[in-house]
């Protein structure tokens, strides 16, 4: 048998560009239906565990997807918004509790959620270093982003302007970093935290501005029509700190304030019924969703999409298979004279069919084999494919 | 002794017909078998070799009768007692100059390959002067030097009959007298059976009988 193998192996390693060929082809027979299985199986996973573990999501009606994936996944366009007083009625409900997530404004590389102290506590977030967030302009970053942002705590990150046209949108906060959480491999590792306070800052709902009132800055102030306004050139901060932080202040009322979202923690199961049948009125602008149930539907529309892939792949594998049998007929044909002066010279018929037959498998385990590698290296790369996957839908 | 007695063959499909009435080779003499083409001398061959089967008659070699072994027999004596060389060399394009020597070893179950035989190889190698080529592949080689790597392969298992299919016919003059002299010596060291088909007769003073294979009567159209 050792003598086949060494014959068969001088054989491809003599061809080896044919053999690269045939092996890089069966590779991809095998790895496309595998892979793609796994990478799907993966993907449904990691799609659906952070869904799971949500119980009910509010958002403004629209896209239940949208809401989910950019809530849950910091992906996908901002969702319209809804009014912080949609936080404060789930919570006055007595049937749940809410943590606020306004998922708007970036950084360079992440999404900034602005949200509440309660976050942390549910997806079971800790500090790797530095200290939660406990000041406006304070901001606690995921294993990644800090990576990304290549930051610790003690440095800063600016948020992105909305459009650095309008002189009159949201200005670029710069945020101070006092926390870096452990890596996850969940959607949390990348963004920016903050709390929604400091979002509004950001959303220029809140601001803090020189002392218009001391006795030096009276030159600030002008009278129009009967009213005090503080003249434009009174210093507005883009920074919050100790010594500023006080002259920050909130225009408006709080109620009116936007989120994108806010997780609903009902108290029990019937606490949950209960509250998604207060949000099933046909007058109502909010939507209450089950994570779980949108993400399976779109799991679902995955699993279909791969059937008809898996089909394609499973059609193109039997044509490769057949060009294949082609290939390996015409080599046969042309080693002819070759395969009969081993008969002549000793060689059974049986044995040098089997010769061919140890080329033809070596072919096909070494084609397995690097499918097999590929598929491990698919499943290695699973959560990464996944994010892909999330940004382009 | 080679014994050919009423020896009949044809090809299935085929009007080519050859009758052997009765043809003795004695053991050590080398013979040549002349002819045109098509008239039988490399079917003459693969009879006594045992890779053609007679339709009828008697086949002896070495006094064992061939035409009444079974496949599995005639195979196993081959390999024992037969060397062959082609005129077109058969050597395989993608093993290297030791690996085709030690070919008859590894494609066939009955012999272990041993370091013995690696040694010959290198001995048989070195015998022809391709001892610094062992490990080069065969397509790198000029034609006399494949013809060498041929008659070394049909050397290894030092077989007491050399069968030689018009082993010079692609060969330059210089490289025929040198393969000529290699098959000679070894025959005339060993005493070994020679039969070579040629067409050249310029060699024919080289052998110890000539036998013209016209005389066997194939019935197709002899075309020289």
């Amino acid at each position: 048998m050792s003598d086949l193998l060494y014959l068969a192996w001088r054989y491809l390693v003599y061809h080896r560009v044919t053999t690269a060929v045939l092996v890089c082809s069966i590779t991809l027979i095998v790895y496309l239906p595998a892979g793609l299985n796994r990478l799907v199986s993966e993907s449904a996973n990691e799609l659906t565990a952070r869904a799971e573990a949500t119980p009910l999501l509010l958002g403004a009606k629209g896209s239940p997807l949208e809401l989910v994936l950019s809530s849950l996944y910091f992906e996908s366009d901002t969702p319209p918004s809804l009014r912080y007083a949609e936080v404060n009625r789930i919570q006055q409900s007595g049937l749940a509790n809410a943590i606020p997530l306004y998922t708007r404004f970036q950084t360079s590389h992440s999404t900034i959620v602005g949200t509440s102290l309660d976050y942390f506590a549910f997806r079971g977030l800790k500090l790797d270093r530095g200290r939660q967030f406990d000041m406006l302009g304070e901001c606690v970053l995921g294993a990644r982003a800090a990576r990304l942002a290549g930051v610790v705590p003690g440095d800063t990150v600016l948020s992105k302007p909305d459009d650095v046209f309008d002189i009159a949108g949201a200005y670029p906060l710069k945020m101070h970093v006092v926390g870096v959480l452990e890596p996850t491999g969940t959607p949390d590792d990348r963004a920016v935290f903050v709390d929604v306070n400091t979002a509004w800052v950001i959303e220029g709902l809140a601001h803090g501005h020189a002392e218009v009132n001391l006795p030096a800055e009276r030159q600030s102030v002008v009278r129009q029509d009967g009213t005090i306004v503080s003249h434009p050139a009174v210093v507005q901060y883009n920074e919050i700190t100790p010594e500023n932080v006080t002259s920050f202040h909130f225009h408006g009322d709080p109620d009116s304030f936007p989120v994108t979202a806010a997780i609903a923690l009902p108290h029990d199961e019937k606490s949950s019924t209960l509250l998604q049948g207060r949000y099933l009125g046909d007058d109502e602008v909010v939507q209450m969703v089950r994570p779980a149930t949108v993400m399976r539907h779109l799991v679902r529309n995955v699993m279909d999409v791969q059937r008809y892939v898996l089909l394609a792949g499973i059609l193109l594998g039997i044509a490769t298979l057949a060009t294949m049998a082609l290939v390996f007929t015409l080599s046969i044909q042309l080693r002819r004279r070759e395969l009969e002066t081993m008969i002549k010279i000793g060689g059974t018929r049986r044995r040098v069919i089997s010769l061919i037959a140890t080329e033809i498998l070596g072919v096909l385990v070494a084609g397995t084999v690097l499918a097999g590698g590929l598929v491990m290296v698919t499943s290695w790369l699973g959560s990464s494919a996944t994010r892909l996957i999330l940004q382009w839908v | 002794m080679i014994v050919l007695k009423d020896v009949e063959f044809s090809y299935p499909g085929s009007d080519f017909r050859l009758q052997v009435p009765e043809m003795i080779v004695s053991p050590g003499a080398t013979v040549a078998l002349i002819g045109p083409s098509g008239s039988g001398k490399t079917t003459i061959l693969n009879l006594i070799a045992g890779i053609l089967v007679p339709s009828s008659g008697l086949i002896s070699t070495n006094a064992v009768n061939l035409s009444a072994c079974g496949d599995s027999a005639r195979r196993a004596f081959r390999v024992q007692n037969i060397g062959l060389v082609f005129q077109e060399f058969a050597l395989l394009e993608h093993l290297s100059v030791l690996d085709n020597i030690l070919l008859p070893c590894r494609i066939t179950s009955a012999i272990q390959l041993r370091q013995a035989h690696r040694d010959r190889a290198a001995e048989l190698a070195r015998d022809v002067g391709l001892a610094d080529k062992l490990r080069r592949y065969v397509c790198k080689l000029s034609q006399g030097e494949r013809q060498r790597v041929a008659i070394c392969r049909a050397l290894l298992l030092e077989p007491p009959l050399l069968l030689c299919d018009e082993p010079t016919g692609n060969l330059d003059p210089a490289n025929k007298t040198q393969v000529l002299k290699i098959l000679f010596d070894y025959v005339s060291c060993h005493n070994t059976t020679l039969l070579t088909v040629t067409h050249d007769y310029e060699l024919l003073p080289h052998f110890d009988e000539t036998i013209d294979c016209r005389r066997f009567h194939a019935s197709s159209e002899a075309t020289a």
